[in-house]
């Protein structure tokens, strides 16, 4: 028998052993992602570590696509502590679920901007839809994604990287799967994700502890560098969707 | 048991000055054992050949470990089989000769870690690599090293986990760890032209050596971290499962 | 607008690198290129070989001709292994370093090393740049800096085991 799902305006927590997903569900806004949704998110991550009964996590989206972005509209970083206090919560949820030693499987379909895009750098294995479309439109903000200037190098590689992040283009899934962000494309991500998640549930724990734990070693610190770097851009301006 | 020999599991030839070595034993689809990994030793470290090739008899490249040789009393048994092939992937990286994998069939956990550690790797369309450890409850630390550096984290990651995701060669070819697609019946002379072609480029020596400067850093996980896992009860008794069927 | 060149020393500003008439280059000049504050975008028709692969590695983005062809890298194995690993993994950084084989530009595409194809290189190259130039700064600077952060220790690399010496 299911958990009832817990939630958060926007996010649920659906627990159902040995699963549990986490969906955004604000269709209204293209679930795009608040600051108080970005905070469940990280408590239910957390939650999901805890829980002995759930063994893989699938990440996906309700209604027109997976993720629109970080919802920052009208935010102002008016000085550098601001701005360091706002990266806290992107940048610790990153690295909960890279750390988490549990497979991480993101179901994608419509859209994945921003943080739709970023979160597959700490994603275990990427499912999306054929007509998906990804991007990293920072830049369109004079903003940085940071995650995949970072973490991202060591994935989709410099030259791919620097492509995506300068010109904040949208591209499809052939070009996400070259870059390495998407693994498989499927014509129903939700339950390609949920068959992928149960396969991988099924797994010794601590080999799957092992092998997430040797591909994660260098993610705090790159997490850290992007601490560094981003205030100073975030500083002074601001942002709209 | 020197290379081959009857019993050694490894044929050698030559084509020319090159070297060619193939795995062959069939009837456990290639599978790697103590006298496969020495006999690889010893032709990689053949200093009368100026390059070499590793291949796989019959229709494999090698399906991975034999499962069969799994059977540690302890931790520190466990430990020094996983010190004798990391100590073979080293020899691959440190030979001062070319070292291609010429890929057929499947390639892997062992088989996939091999194409890793050579210098290039060719292979047919139809061939299949895939890190299927996870599955048996064990983990590829050297993929997992090694494996970056050619694929990108990410897409590792996502074969180490999902075990029985596997590429075929033309995705293989997509993301850069084999550089040329040949039939079949092309594929080792493909391997041995390029072993040739690059043993007589000046600039190979001080290349290759860039290229293995992080070995110590890709190798030096394995015989941390899978003693333990190896001599777990989940890998017993998904071996036991292995020998039944 | 951004600037053309062919030779160091380069511009500052968004630049398009010519790479089909660059002659020759530096390790310093190529670490400078990559040390750039604004982006560096390489364009290439034919043959892309020795210095100008080189340089094709050391530039931001690179748009090539279909015809166009990469390899052939002389006295810059060193520097291809290195920059090549981070831009394509380290099996095709060693198929160019290693051996005399050509890539022919949709398959440097497909690994990575090229950024668009175009029957007018110069042209998107420019373009590509211009558009990139009207970005902040300061954001671009930001996304150069972390993407180029390991070209220090990878021409130091190069100038160490010796197969190309600077100036």
């Amino acid at each position: 028998m299911p958990d009832a799902p817990a939630a958060a305006p926007g996010l649920r927590l659906e627990v159902e052993p040995p699963l549990a997903r986490i969906v955004i569900d604000r269709d209204e806004k293209r679930n795009a992602l608040s600051i108080p949704m970005l905070q469940a998110m990280r408590r239910f991550v957390g939650e999901v570590a805890g829980d002995d009964r759930v063994r893989a996590l699938v990440l996906r989206g309700e209604g027109r696509g997976f993720c629109a972005g970080e919802d920052v509209t009208g935010f102002e970083f008016p000085d550098v502590e601001t701005a360091e206090r706002f990266l806290d919560g992107p940048l610790d949820l990153f690295l909960a679920l890279e750390r988490l030693p549990k497979p991480v499987v993101v179901a994608l379909h419509g859209f994945a901007f921003g943080f739709g895009s970023e979160v597959l750098l700490a994603a275990d294995c990427v499912l999306a839809e054929p007509g998906t479309r990804l991007g990293f439109a920072e830049i369109d903000h004079g903003l940085v994604p940071s995650v995949l200037v970072t973490r991202g190098l060591d994935t989709a590689f410099r030259r791919r990287v620097l492509e995506l992040a300068l010109t904040g283009r949208r591209i499809g899934v052939e070009e996400a799967l070259e870059a390495r962000l998407v693994h498989v494309v499927v014509d129903d991500a939700a339950a390609a994700a949920d068959e992928v998640a149960r396969e991988l549930a099924g797994w010794a724990p601590e080999a799957v502890e092992l092998v997430k734990a040797l591909l994660g070693a260098g993610a705090a610190d790159d997490h850290d560098r992007a601490r560094e770097f981003m205030p100073p851009v975030l500083v002074q301006v601001a942002v709209s969707l | 048991m020197t290379a081959g020999t009857a019993g050694s599991g490894v044929r050698v030839e030559r084509r020319g000055d090159v070297l060619v070595a193939t795995i062959d034993r069939p009837h456990r689809r290639n599978a790697a054992d103590l006298d496969v990994y020495r006999a690889l030793e010893e032709a990689v470290g053949d200093e009368s050949a100026v390059a070499c090739v590793l291949g796989g008899g019959g229709a494999d490249f090698s399906a991975g470990d034999d499962v069969a040789i799994f059977d540690f009393p302890d931790a520190e048994a466990a430990r020094a089989f996983v010190v004798e092939v990391t100590r073979l992937f080293r020899l691959v990286e440190s030979a001062p000769r070319p070292v291609v994998a010429a890929v057929d069939g499947y390639a892997l956990g062992f088989g996939f870690e091999l194409a890793l550690a050579c210098d290039l790797a060719v292979a047919t369309p139809d061939a299949v690599l895939g890190l299927p450890e996870i599955v048996h409850g064990a983990a590829p630390p050297n993929a997992i090293g090694r494996g970056p550096d050619v694929l990108g984290r990410g897409l590792v990651r996502e074969l180490a986990l999902r075990g029985r995701r596997w590429l075929t060669g033309v995705e293989a070819h997509r993301y850069g760890l084999v550089c040329e697609l040949h039939p079949a019946d092309g594929l080792l002379a493909a391997a041995v032209a390029l072993a040739a072609e690059a043993a007589s480029s000046p600039a190979f020596r001080s290349a290759k050596r860039l290229l293995a400067l992080d070995a110590e850093r890709a190798y030096g996980l394995a015989p941390l971290v899978m003693p333990r896992l190896l001599a777990s009860p989940t890998v017993a008794a998904s071996r036991a499962r292995y020998a039944r069927g | 607008m951004a600037e053309l060149a062919a030779r160091p020393p380069w511009p500052e500003g968004p630049l398009v690198v010519d790479l089909d008439r660059l002659a020759d280059v530096s390790l310093d000049d190529l670490e400078a290129l990559e040390r750039r504050g604004a982006v560096s975008v390489g364009a290439v028709s034919g043959r892309c070989e020795g210095p100008a692969l080189a340089a094709a590695l050391a530039v931001d983005l690179l748009v090539a001709a279909p015809g166009a062809a990469l390899g052939r890298p002389g006295e810059w194995a060193n520097v291809v292994v290195r920059r090549g690993a981070g831009i394509a993994g380290r099996k095709v950084a060693a198929y160019l370093a290693l051996t005399e084989r050509l890539v022919a530009a949709e398959q440097a595409r497909t690994w990575g090393i090229v950024s668009r194809v175009a029957d007018d290189p110069l042209a998107a190259a420019a373009a590509l740049a211009d558009e990139i130039g009207s970005r902040s700064p300061r954001a671009v600077r930001t996304i150069l800096r972390q993407a180029h952060r390991g070209a220090a220790a990878d021409y130091a690399q190069a100038r160490l085991t010796g197969a190309r010496l600077p100036g």
